[in-house]
């Protein structure tokens, strides 16, 4: 029975993988306002860490987004059109949003 | 065995559900997530034991899949297929040939999470001096009691039909005790014995001494050197909420020096234990001394500019490294690791 075990966990584990990659589904509504406020309900909703510059942020809207998707999509969907990035750190899925640097 | 095929529908609905608990903590659970697997664990011993079970499984894919080697590892001699995918035993044809499949397919996977994984430390690692700083782990157990390991901490757990025993044998670990009146949950280390019904005790074992405080309920502590000159009754002391015992390993007698500590003093023993650092618009100097205060690893910010930045975190105490390489990747700072471990940061 533990060999039909393992194998059956990884085969699900391995199908899972991706959805792991990007995050699970989450049901957000966030509204549409100042960014340093609505990303801050973003993490929240999506129970991810969150690093944020004021200053950068000052004076910018997001979108509001609405309905079940997991955190990147949700988040790219909020900063559409304002010039900000974000990055998600891969180990531990924590997330910042900025405006991209200069290289 | 028989000629029968296999599916995964042959998995008990348990199995299933378990299966898809093991990859959502994989992915990360939300506090409400975590409420409702701790709700679902509880329920049933059969569930445990099915979680439990898978969550070994998918430890051992991971750590065939190398995500937990850090910068520091040498090769690893047992990364192979493992035993279980070999044909030990005899088996029916139609069942080789199914494990077979699945240690071709983890085989591809494998290869392609090991070049994504090197990928992603590229992209984040400015350095490599870089110390990884390990998370705080929490450890469930069959009951439902559960353990916070401070880094370096060891455990070992022995449940019986009477008792629920546990051995601290390095480091510091704080025990959130379920309550079940008929198996006392009893913690030795270096010969003292902490015992509690339903309770919540932090535990630093140290060279020299141990070191108890009480966050909740009751404990009672005892010696070896108590215990062997008084009844069982007698030796034990009781320590309750608030309540701080240190036991001096070197002397003879080894009797627990008790006091009553106050709230504050409890809190800033008890730093260890991630916490959310929720800022709003403050410097980034007050975000840094926040995480100063809760690691062992320091950060020292070199150029004023970066300590006057005005930042936002929701970030948790012990995730240093990702909160570095998240500076660095999106705020032009660049981090340095010193020898000692202290990380400088510049401005990029």
């Amino acid at each position: 029975m533990n060999n039909i075990v393992v194998s059956a966990a990884a085969l699900i584990c391995l199908l899972f993988m991706s959805a792991c990659q990007n995050g699970n589904k989450v049901e957000f509504n966030v509204e549409a306002g100042e960014a340093s406020k609505t990303l801050k309900v973003f993490a929240r909703q999506a129970g991810v860490e969150l690093l944020l510059s004021e200053k950068e942020l000052d004076g910018v809207k997001t979108r509001a987004v609405s309905g079940s998707m997991n955190a990147p999509d949700a988040l790219q969907k909020m900063i559409a059109g304002t010039g900000l990035i974000f990055n998600r750190d891969e180990e531990t899925n924590a997330f910042a949003v900025s405006f991209p640097r200069d290289e | 065995m028989s000629g029968e095929s296999f599916d995964l529908g042959d998995l008990t609905p348990v199995e299933h559900t378990a299966v898809d608990w093991v990859t959502r903590v994989e992915c990360g659970l939300t506090l409400d997530e975590r409420a409702e697997l701790d709700e679902w664990l509880n329920a049933s011993p059969e569930h445990r034991e099915a979680y439990d079970e898978i969550r070994w499984d998918w430890e051992e894919l991971d750590r065939l899949a190398g995500y937990h080697v850090n910068y520091d590892s040498s090769e690893d001699p047992d990364l192979i297929v493992r035993k279980r995918f070999s044909p030990i035993e005899f088996v029916p044809s139609e069942y080789w040939k199914f494990i077979a499949s699945a240690a071709a397919v983890l085989v591809v996977a494998l290869s392609v999470s090991l070049t994504l994984k090197e990928d992603n430390r590229e992209t984040f690692a400015e350095s490599d001096d870089q110390v990884v700083v390990e998370r705080i782990g929490t450890r469930d157990l069959k009951d439902g009691s559960a353990v916070k390991l401070n880094r370096g901490a060891e455990i070992e757990v022995a449940f019986s039909k009477s008792e629920r025993l546990v051995r601290l044998s390095q480091g510091e670990a704080h025990f959130m005790v379920a309550k079940d009146a008929s198996r006392p949950f009893v913690v030795l280390v270096s010969g003292v014995r902490l015992r509690a019904v339903g309770t919540e005790f932090n535990v630093r074992f140290a060279e020299d001494q141990v070191d108890v405080i009480v966050t909740e309920g009751t404990v009672s502590i005892a010696t070896e050197g108590q215990e062997s000159s008084k009844s069982e009754d007698s030796a034990d002391a009781l320590l309750e909420e608030n309540h701080r015992a240190i036991v001096d390993l070197q002397s003879a007698d080894r009797i627990p020096q008790i006091e009553r500590i106050e709230t504050s003093v409890m809190k800033e023993e008890l730093l260890w234990q991630p916490e959310l650092i929720d800022f709003e618009n403050v410097s980034l100097g007050i975000i840094v001394e926040e995480f100063n205060r809760r690691n062992p690893f320091k950060m020292v910010i070199v150029d004023a500019s970066i300590n006057e930045a005005r930042m936002s975190s929701v970030f948790w105490s012990d995730n240093l490294n990702g909160f570095i390489r998240l500076l660095e990747s999106n705020f032009s700072v660049r981090a340095e690791w010193g020898e000692d471990g202290t990380i400088y940061l510049f401005t990029n």
